[in-house]
């Protein structure tokens, strides 16, 4: 394989940030919702369906530029992950430092086939590190790659 | 003790110290000695508090079946350890996956010449062996075997010849007088006095007439805001003195009779008054080396030195005590130089090439430091008015001054495969480590990072403080921020630095500094 290698978001994360951010602004309002409705004081409904729904589109924004912000490149010496939208970050994993690796889904990601890598070393402040939309089988090819070689772990 | 011939019983299974069962019993009840004490004092003799003694009746027969069922064998290059009541277990521990051993003997453990023994690895959330408790001989047996990493009866003497680093009790003094710990144990008594009503009945304000009252008992006529003043500045330096006289105190404690050996392959200490704390680690497990002083230390010429192991064991703040950590709580420069030379040549301070941090540094400190102060000083605002400006405006002078001595102290230094990086104004800081030793490196930028151009470069190692300082560069121009991660990246993967031909054995084993990869 020829390296460095890209691995791009799946095509659909942003479906699956749209579910997961409309669930979260829905649990959000609820309480507020339901309890304008049964006081009557309707006011209250309107402010926090009104207050969700910007929260919604903001995060739908923030969500797009985090995928904007996304890179993940697979080199010789390791992982290196690029993201973020306030705060940018960009973490290298050398390739003999990651003590094991996980590949993870959840039902919506399931659904759409993406899975999120976790690489985990022996560090303090940077010990996990998570990529998280990848394709599922992108995902396992990378855990497959990133461990194949040994070396000194530097402890 | 290595150099003596192992006995020939050494390959048979041996048991703990039979009063171990005692030392299980209160190394288990400390958590709940103080619910127990309360339910002794103020118990209504209820029926159900019989529950309570049964408990305890248990929990002593646990600890005695336990400890008469724990039995070790220490083999040719691995310990067995076999424990457990109804679930057996049976380990095997090779030596070369020791990483800390603790030693601790508080004054119970010196009535009966014992000693408990602690064996730590890298990965793991608990210790990988607990020897509680075995007799001080079988203690420094182990531990020699450990030391030389196999049992073998030709391992070269025990290097403990004579101290690398030792406290004398003036230095011990000195070193009190240095910290504040004392200031923590002031602070949850006043906390609990607080509790418990101390202060209903007599309330600040007259708790400081009272001492201007001592002070100034001769002259009656010195009333007003002046006697106020006068006797907040007296209660304060009554606070000094005794957070300072609780610190000495402390640091007795902790540090009496300080001794650091090392051979140049292992590094041990121990130390401490009452309950002795002796640890040791392979030099090449050492993470990080951070070094440090404050003004007043500077004042006395004196500096500290702590370094930090890798262990599963990061969180717990007790066990965390009991590690090797402080190499030197207090040392002339000099001093901690010759220690650091030994135990890696390449991390001693003044081989270090260091590079400013971005020229305009000081103004991102200032403008943090300003917003801090003022958000923290809005409360004094709504209390003092327009009296407040005078301290605001203080406060932003000391910011001022302190963000500019902040920015020409820091700097970074990434050569010949270490890294390092100082920091601090009056308090000041030294974080240094091989490349090789690094876990990962990260680039990260805040959007006023952004703004100013700037960047953040850390270098994650393995074992350090959760709270202690990170091995963070800010406040880089963006362009040297890439360079300086490129050069990390470069070196991290270094090989191995091969330790150098054995030190021949006529020369002192212990200045023969070997380039450890640490």
């Amino acid at each position: 394989m020829d390296l460095p290698k890209s691995f791009t978001l799946h095509p659909k994360v942003q479906d699956l940030w749209f579910w997961q951010s409309l669930i979260i602004c829905a649990l959000v309002s609820l309480p507020g919702l339901v309890g304008g409705l049964i006081s009557g004081y309707w006011v209250i409904s309107v402010v926090s369906v009104l207050a969700a729904s910007l929260l919604f589109s903001l995060s739908l924004r923030y969500v797009r530029r985090y995928g904007q912000s996304f890179r993940c490149v697979l080199e010789s010496d390791g992982l290196l992950v690029a993201r973020g939208v306030f705060w940018h970050k960009e973490t290298l994993i050398p390739r003999t430092r990651i003590q094991h690796t996980d590949v993870q889904q959840g039902p919506i990601a399931r659904h759409y086939g993406m899975a999120t890598l976790k690489v985990f070393t022996a560090g303090t402040h940077v010990s996990e590190t998570e990529v998280e939309g990848l394709v599922h089988e992108d995902a396992l090819a990378l855990r497959d790659q990133l461990l194949g070689r040994s070396g000194n772990d530097g402890i | 003790m290595a150099s003596d011939p192992i006995p020939a019983g050494a390959a048979t299974l041996r048991r703990l110290h039979p009063f171990s069962w005692l030392f299980v019993l209160l190394t288990r009840l400390r958590p709940i000695v103080l619910p127990l004490l309360v339910l002794l004092f103020l118990g209504q003799g209820e029926w159900w508090e019989l529950f309570i003694v049964a408990g305890a009746v248990g929990y002593a027969l646990y600890s005695l079946i336990y400890s008469i069922g724990f039995r070790y064998r220490i083999g040719t290059d691995e310990l067995l350890v076999k424990e457990g009541i109804f679930s057996r277990t049976e380990r095997h521990i090779p030596y070369a996956r020791i990483q800390n051993i603790v030693r601790r003997r508080n004054p119970l453990h010196r009535i009966f010449g014992v000693a408990e023994l602690r064996l730590e690895s890298a990965g793991g959330t608990s210790p990988e062996a607990v020897m509680n408790v075995i007799t001080l001989a079988a203690a420094e047996e182990l531990e020699a075997v450990l030391r030389s990493g196999h049992n073998d009866a030709a391992a070269p003497a025990d290097a403990a010849t004579h101290p690398l680093h030792a406290l004398s009790p003036a230095e011990v003094l000195r070193l009190g007088l240095l910290r504040n710990r004392g200031g923590v144990l002031i602070g949850a008594m006043f906390a609990a006095a607080w509790q418990f009503g101390a202060w209903e009945s007599m309330s600040v304000r007259d708790a400081v007439r009272t001492v201007g009252g001592w002070l100034f008992a001769g002259t009656q006529s010195f009333t007003g805001p002046l006697a106020m003043f006068f006797s907040i500045v007296a209660l304060s330096l009554l606070l000094y003195v005794a957070i300072k006289l609780f610190s000495i105190a402390m640091a007795f404690l902790e540090f009496h009779g300080f001794q650091l050996r090392s051979d140049g392959s292992r590094v041990a200490t121990e130390g401490g008054l009452l309950t002795r704390h002796a640890a040791s680690a392979r030099v090449e497990k050492i993470q990080r080396l951070v070094t440090g002083d404050s003004w007043l230390s500077r004042r006395l010429g004196r500096r500290w030195l702590s370094c930090e192991v890798a262990s599963g064991l990061q969180l717990d703040d007790e066990n965390r005590s009991s590690r090797l950590q402080w190499l030197a709580p207090i040392g002339t420069p000099a001093k901690i130089d010759e220690i650091v030379a030994v135990l890696d040549a390449g991390l001693v301070l003044h081989q270090q090439q260091w590079q400013p941090l971005h020229p305009r540094a000081w103004r991102r400190v200032a403008k943090t430091g300003a917003l801090m102060w003022t958000l923290g000083t809005l409360p004094a605002w709504y209390l003092l008015g327009l009296y407040a400006v005078p301290v605001w405006l203080a406060l932003m002078v000391v910011n001022y001054f302190g963000a500019r001595g902040w920015a020409r102290f820091a700097a970074y230094s990434c050569h010949d495969g270490v890294f390092a990086y100082r920091s601090g104004w009056l308090s000041r800081e030294w974080l240094l480590t091989r490349i090789a030793k690094g876990q990962g490196i990260e680039l990260s930028s805040s959007p006023f990072d952004r703004r100013a151009g700037m960047a953040k470069v850390e270098l994650d190692t393995a074992g350090a403080s959760q709270i202690g300082s990170r091995l963070q560069v800010p406040y880089l121009g963006q362009a040297q921020a890439r360079a300086l991660m490129a050069a990390l990246r470069s070196q991290i993967d270094a090989l191995p630095l091969p330790a150098l031909a054995a030190p021949s054995e006529g020369t002192d084993g212990r200045l023969a500094s070997r380039q450890l990869h640490l």
